[in-house]
C-alpha cells in the first residue's frame, strides 16, 4: 500500500465521516424547531396530534398500490384514536410542495385500505390501492374531519 | 500514482457503454424494488453500476455524463416526488465519482477506493435530494427528521455498492476492455495488490 494512496483514502474516509456527522448535526439542530406532526381537527378545534412514532404505534396495514408495497396505520384507525367514530367526509392536507396538497375523501371512499404510509423521509403520505399517483398527498400535516360524530 | 493515457474524444464503444449502464441504473430503479424499508438501499445496485461505468470509461466527465443520462431517463420513465428536478439526484453521484477520480487517480478497481467512493456518492445523492426538497420549499424541519440515520444507511449501502462495483470491475474490466486494456488492468491490480 503506497503512502500517497493511503493518505488519499484516509482523506476520503474523513470526508465520508464529515458528511454523516454533518447530517446528524443538521438533524439535531433543526428538528426540534420544526417538529413534524399530523393534526386531526374538526375544522375548529384540534382533536389530536400525532408524531410519526405515535402513528406507527397505531399499527400497520400493508397494501399494494401502483405495484409497490406501502404500510402504515389506516385512516380509520387514526380517526378512531382521535375520537371520531363517524364522519361525512375528510380533507387530508399536506405541505403541498410536491403534489396538489390536499384530497377530499367521502365516507364511502374510506375503507381499511386507505392508509398513511410512513415514508423513508420521516413524513407520511396518504395512499390506497384505488388512489392515482397524482391524487396522493405527501408530507401530510392535517386531517380535517367534516360531520364528525 | 500513475498518470493515465487520455484520448481526446469518447469512442462509440464508450458512449454505448455509458448509455447501457445509464439504462441499467434506471431499469434497476424501476424493476428491482427490494422490499427493504431502509433509506438508501437502492444505492447498492445504483452505485455498483456507476462505479463500473466510471471505471470502464476512464475519461474526465464520464461519471457526470453517466449520471446525467440516467437522470434524464429517470425523469422520462421513473418519475418521482422531485418532478423535473429528479435528474439532479442522478447527476450528483456521477459528478462525485469524477471528482474522486481526479483527486485519487488510482482507478476504481481498487476495492477501498470503490467502497469509499460508493459511500460518498450515495451520500451525495441524499444531499442533492435534500437540497432539491429545500428548493421546492419543503420546511427544513420535515427534511431533517431522520437525516442522520438516513446518512448512515446511505453510506452503508453506497459503500456496499461501491465494493460490488470495484469487484465486478476487476473481473469484467479485462474482458470488456479487450486485450489492449488487459495490460492496464493488470497494472492496476498490481498496484492494489489484488
Amino acid at each position: 500500500m503506497s503512502g500517497g494512496r493511503s493518505r488519499a483514502l484516509i482523506v476520503l474516509g474523513a470526508v465520508l465521516v464529515l458528511l454523516v456527522v454533518g447530517a446528524w448535526a443538521a438533524a439535531s439542530l433543526l428538528a426540534p424547531k420544526d417538529r413534524y406532526e399530523v393534526r386531526v381537527s374538526d375544522g375548529t378545534r384540534v382533536l389530536a396530534s400525532y408524531t410519526v412514532g405515535e402513528l406507527q404505534s397505531l399499527g400497520a396495514v400493508k397494501i399494494v398500490a401502483l405495484g409497490k408495497t406501502e404500510q402504515g396505520p389506516s385512516l380509520i384507525r387514526v380517526l378512531e384514536d382521535a375520537g371520531v367514530n363517524d364522519f361525512s367526509r375528510v380533507v387530508i392536507r399536506g405541505a403541498g410542495v410536491r403534489d396538489a396538497g390536499s384530497i377530499v375523501l367521502t365516507r364511502d371512499q374510506v375503507d381499511g385500505d386507505v392508509i398513511f404510509d410512513i415514508a423513508n423521509r420521516g413524513t407520511v403520505k396518504i395512499v390506497s390501492p384505488e388512489m392515482a399517483w397524482d391524487e396522493r398527498v405527501r408530507d401530510v400535516t392535517e386531517i380535517i374531519v367534516e360531520g364528525a360524530e | 500514482m500513475v498518470g493515465r493515457p487520455r484520448k481526446p474524444h469518447f469512442t462509440v464503444r464508450e458512449i454505448v457503454l455509458l448509455a447501457l449502464l445509464a439504462a441499467l441504473i434506471v431499469v434497476t430503479k424501476m424493476v428491482l424494488r427490494m422490499p427493504i424499508r431502509v433509506p438508501g438501499h437502492s444505492g447498492v445496485l445504483w452505485m455498483a453500476a456507476l462505479v463500473i461505468g466510471r471505471g470502464l470509461v476512464k475519461r474526465p466527465w464520464a461519471g457526470t455524463i453517466l449520471g446525467f443520462v440516467s437522470g434524464v431517463l429517470a425523469v422520462l420513465f421513473v418519475g418521482g416526488a422531485e418532478g423535473p428536478l429528479l435528474w439532479v439526484k442522478y447527476l450528483a453521484p456521477g459528478m462525485v465519482l469524477d471528482l474522486i477520480d481526479v483527486l485519487v487517480p488510482i482507478g476504481f478497481e481498487d476495492r477501498f477506493l470503490g467502497t469509499l467512493a460508493g459511500a460518498i456518492a450515495n451520500c451525495a445523492k441524499l444531499l442533492s435530494a435534500t437540497v432539491i426538497a429545500l428548493l421546492m420549499g419543503l420546511p427544513a424541519g420535515f427534511l431533517v427528521v431522520g437525516l442522520g440515520a438516513s446518512a448512515v444507511s446511505h453510506a452503508f449501502f453506497g459503500g456496499l455498492g461501491g465494493w460490488l462495483g470495484s469487484y465486478l470491475l476487476r473481473r469484467l474490466g479485462p474482458i470488456l476492455n479487450g486485450p489492449a486494456a488487459v495490460s492496464l488492468s493488470t497494472d492496476a491490480e498490481t498496484r492494489v495488490g489484488a
